[in-house]
């Protein structure tokens, strides 16, 4: 009867489903939205009945997490919303959310929606976190007790730590706002441009220099790890980040890792760098470090990373509900941010995991089998433009299975003995966010092909940053590689984190090129082709 | 002043990598190991039989195979060393030591190994990872790098890489720094007996050329300008140090000379301050160590974050101010340059704002390109210098 009556219902409001308009030629996913280029939709996407209600119940858990952290310290909240611009984009979450599931069905959507209310969950949490205790603010109980750490410096062996609390510098006012409001970082770009720096630098750089500049990092702790990781740009905006932190009275220590990470002298290297940080550590915040704490959250982490492989071997077959933007940006923030910290993630992992097993059980095809081409995305990935992957399998059936920085650090750590288990994080660290494949050497780099294969992908799509010198110098060899190994090959320009030099819908123009001119095929949802969001978060 | 007797042999040494000095040490069994970047040790590559050949890419204008591969938003030097590999220019070389430095300069050395433009056999290819420290852990780090891919693999080409061969580079080395320095010291006279471009050819040409046959030459022109008789009147009307990254065209210092300034000091990529420092062994220390060590400490890259280091890319700047007795700092940057774009900004800062050296910053690309653009900029800055000096001495031009 309840499925009658479901199934009713689904039929009767089937007009307002965008998969549905699309397959009759009715229209598709930019039907409900307006035509202002503002990205704002008239009504929420109908999935039918199952789906809307578990997408909208998924939505009320994500409101419940942000009503938490308000709750939590209002007046802390109100305060840090009036004191950073970049907070105010926070509030653009719910339009993110909704943006990069879009289209998602069944089991995709049921993954997908774990995921995104694990990532509010944690994000709310820090930011929660780091507003108490901003100094700026006021401070709070562990305002002198947290680390910054370069956002890209893995924060799994702070856990040796149990009474600090390490925060990434720029995760929140930079980085992961980010991917929820394009408009934002072009501001502080604008600032460290107005003070000269040069426009061809990287522009995740330049926006962190821009915040350094326009005062606008959150002020906690008495140490901040800056790194090289992952590139040159990132060694070099450091330097005005350091002035900015000293000015608070934050010492500064350089924490560094072999630019060519696969080698021994390397890993050596890198080793002893990750012994001199702990010792830091230890002497400006006076505590010793814990290695059992450290074992403990190192097993979570291996546990993440074991499962981890396993999703990889399901990548690989077609039953993967599994993929795309949810996928990388799960990833990203359990990675790059959780690191092991937070046991939440493995139960997260545990269902998720469980939910893919069963799909490869029952041979559960995903998108409703219109998957048309596999394909790997490499390089460092555009941050204004979060929900690509979604609008590729949305408008061409390209499903994007794996992404570059989804393959950072997965060697497992000793939980037993402190010389090895630095050894492994050493390894493991210098693997990280944008980093583990675009730098350290060609050989990286062109171990993209390896990965296609292996997850079985007749497509790669090079994300290709403008400014970054270090992958603009394997184009040709790329290019080369792709067609001598039969791939269809796609780059993918952008500017990272300005959306004005290349905008959306130019990163859309390459692939809807590719697709129409050189594999003459038909979109499968025309109004996704060319459309304007422009002025969109 | 009348001109050096060599002027014009040293420009047309700069004419071509593979000069005649060059094909004249290689045609005398001399192993040419070329090299773009300070991270590699010029000493190590002057061994007894082996000389060191800093690559330049000179009147390179166009760079279209250089862009195909590092594309056309990438530094225009290395477009321009990739261009003149494949053009043949550097065939005379059996390796290319490379630093991952920066990473254009590494996927530009990636090539030579990738697409081998360099005909020549044997040819190898090595890139060290360069440290961006200067304690302990980078110096072993630096040591092991250089000992394993550049060392070891001169040895591989039948090369003596003992003790005393690398004492013997190091006094090459000191002879070398030896002249050069001194010959830079009379940039600091009032009435400059050397200009900063007949400078800048001395120093290229002792980057480029082989030691041995490019000693007699320096040797004679120290000779020359200790015995030079200055011009009555000081030819230039403000003093400035020339700072940034890879400046290895001379008719840049000659534009900036040319617009009213007179280059006194050079801490650039291709300068001489760090290069010609003297070397030292210490006691307990091998001849191997000592030079690693003299290279990290004196290296002034862009890239360094250690405190220390990045406080003494400043300091050596102030510090050469007063010694070269300087009235500004004309800072450069290449187009494309992650390191140098930042620096620029942030010494720029340090200096006018905190140190109250005037600075002028600027962007150029590897070839003199925009020269009208640049010599508006620095006809600028020189009467601002001179501006500022008149209202504090009273004093036009420099006396």
């Amino acid at each position: 009867m309840k499925e009658r009556i479901i199934s009713f219902i689904d039929d009767k409001l089937k007009q307002f489903d965008p998969v549905w308009l699309a397959e009759n030629g009715k229209g598709g996913q930019r039907t409900r939205y307006r035509d202002d280029g503002s990205g704002i939709a008239r009504y929420r996407e109908w999935r039918g009945v199952e789906d809307t209600f578990q997408d909208y119940t998924a939505w009320l858990k994500n409101l419940g997490y942000m009503g938490a952290m308000v709750a939590k310290d209002p007046i802390k909240v109100m305060k840090g919303i009036w004191e950073y611009r970049w907070m105010g984009s926070f509030l653009a979450s719910f339009a993110f959310v909704d943006r990069i599931y879009e289209g998602y069905r069944g089991r995709e959507l049921d993954i997908a929606n774990i995921h995104g209310n694990a990532i509010v969950r944690i994000l709310t949490l820090r930011i929660g976190l780091i507003l108490h205790n901003d100094k700026r603010l006021g401070g709070g109980e562990m305002t002198d007790k947290m680390i910054g750490l370069d956002e890209t410096i893995p924060p799994l062996f702070t856990a040796g730590f149990p009474t600090l609390n390490a925060e990434p510098m720029q995760t929140m006012p930079e980085f992961v706002v980010c991917d929820v409001d394009q408009h934002l970082d072009p501001y502080y770009i604008d600032v460290a441009e107005s003070y000269g720096l040069a426009p061809d630098v990287c522009s995740r750089c330049s926006a962190e220099t821009g915040v350094a500049i326009d005062d606008a990092f959150p002020v906690f702790g008495k140490l901040v790890l800056s790194t090289n990781q992952p590139c040159n740009a990132s060694e070099a905006t450091s330097m005005f980040q350091r002035r900015r932190f000293h000015q608070k009275g934050i010492e500064d220590y350089p924490f560094v890792f072999a630019m060519q990470h696969n080698t021994k002298n390397g890993n050596e290297y890198s080793k002893e760098e990750l012994r001199q940080a702990i010792q830091k550590i230890e002497e400006v915040y006076d505590v010793k470090y814990d290695w059992n704490a450290l074992f403990e959250k190192a097993k979570n982490m291996n546990h993440q990373n074991q499962i981890e492989l396993e999703k990889w071997e399901i990548f690989a077959t077609p039953y993967s509900p599994l993929s795309g933007i949810n996928e990388s940006l799960y990833k990203l923030v359990e990675w790059a941010l959780v690191n092991g910290h937070d046991e939440y993630f493995n139960e997260i992992d545990d269902k998720v995991i469980g939910i893919m097993r069963q799909a490869v059980r029952d041979k559960y095809v995903p998108y409703k089998g219109k998957t048309r081409h596999r394909a790997f995305l490499w390089g460092p990935s555009a941050m204004y433009y979060t929900d690509f992957p979604t609008w590729a399998q949305n408008c061409w059936g390209i499903d994007i299975v794996l992404n570059m920085d989804s393959t950072m650090g997965h060697n497992m750590i000793d939980t037993e003995d402190p010389e090895q288990a630095l050894e492994d994080l050493a390894k493991f660290s210098e693997k990280g966010v944008m980093r583990h494949h675009a730098v350290g050497g060609w050989d990286n780099v062109n171990a993209v092909w390896e990965w296609a294969n292996r997850l079985n992908c007749d497509m790669v799509i090079c994300n290709d940053n403008v400014a970054c010198k270090g992958m603009n110098g394997v184009h040709a060899l790329l290019e080369e590689q792709a067609q001598q190994l039969g791939f269809h090959f796609v780059f993918l320009p952008h500017d990272l984190e300005d959306c004005r030099t290349i905008p959306r819908k130019e990163i859309r123009k390459a692939i809807n090129d590719y697709m129409s001119i050189v594999m003459g095929e038909e979109p499968l949802d025309a109004t996704l082709v060319d459309f304007d969001d422009a002025e969109a978060w | 002043m009348q001109d050096l007797k060599y002027t014009l042999y040293f420009e047309t040494l700069l004419e071509e990598a593979n000069n005649e000095l060059v094909r004249k040490a290689v045609e005398e069994g001399d192993i040419a190991l070329g090299y773009n970047c300070y991270y590699i040790p010029e000493t190590l590559l002057n061994l007894p039989g082996t000389f060191s050949s800093r690559l330049r890419a000179p009147n390179c204008s166009q760079t279209p195979i250089g862009d195909y591969y590092l594309t056309n938003r990438n530094c225009p030097y290395t477009r321009a060393i990739l261009e003149r590999a494949v053009e043949g220019s550097y065939n005379y070389l059996s390796a290319l030591f490379g630093a991952e430095a920066c990473s254009a300069m590494e996927r530009m050395e990636e090539h030579f190994e990738q697409i081998a433009p360099v005909k020549h056999d044997p040819f190898v290819t090595t890139i060290i990872d360069a440290p961006l420290k200067s304690d302990r852990a980078a110096l072993v780090y630096y040591m092991n790098e250089l000992r394993d891919k550049v060392v070891a693999k001169v040895a591989e080409l039948g090369i003596d890489t003992s003790d005393e061969a690398l004492l013997a580079a190091i006094e090459d080395h000191n002879e070398v720094s030896a002249i050069i320095t001194e010959i830079g010291d009379f940039r600091k006279l009032d009435n400059p007996t050397v200009t900063g471009y007949e400078f800048h050819l001395i120093q290229l040409v002792s980057e480029v050329c082989p030691h041995r046959l490019i000693l007699p030459y320096l040797r004679e022109t120290l000779e020359e300008i200790r015995n030079r008789t200055p011009d009555p009147e000081p030819a230039f009307r403000a003093r400035v140090i020339l700072a940034g990254s890879e400046i290895d065209d001379p008719e840049f210092t000659k534009l900036l000379e040319f617009c009213g300034a007179r280059v006194v000091g050079d801490r650039y990529c291709f300068g001489s301050v760090p290069s010609r420092e003297h070397l030292d062994v210490r006691d307990s220390e091998s001849p191997f160590e000592a030079i690693c060590r003299h290279y990290l400490e004196t290296n002034l890259c862009a890239r360094f974050m250690s405190e220390d280091k990045i406080d003494q890319r400043t300091d050596v700047l102030e510090a050469m101010v007063k010694e070269y007795k300087a009235d500004g700092v004309v800072i450069e940057s290449m187009k494309f340059c992650e390191f140098w774009s930042y620096d620029k900004v942030l010494s720029s800062h340090i200096l006018s704002e905190e140190r109250g050296i005037p600075t002028c910053q600027i962007e150029k690309d590897y070839t003199l390109t925009g020269a009208g653009q640049l010599r508006t900029r620095f006809q600028a800055f020189v009467e601002g210098l001179e501006i500022k000096r008149l209202e504090t001495t009273g004093k036009g031009a420099q006396s």
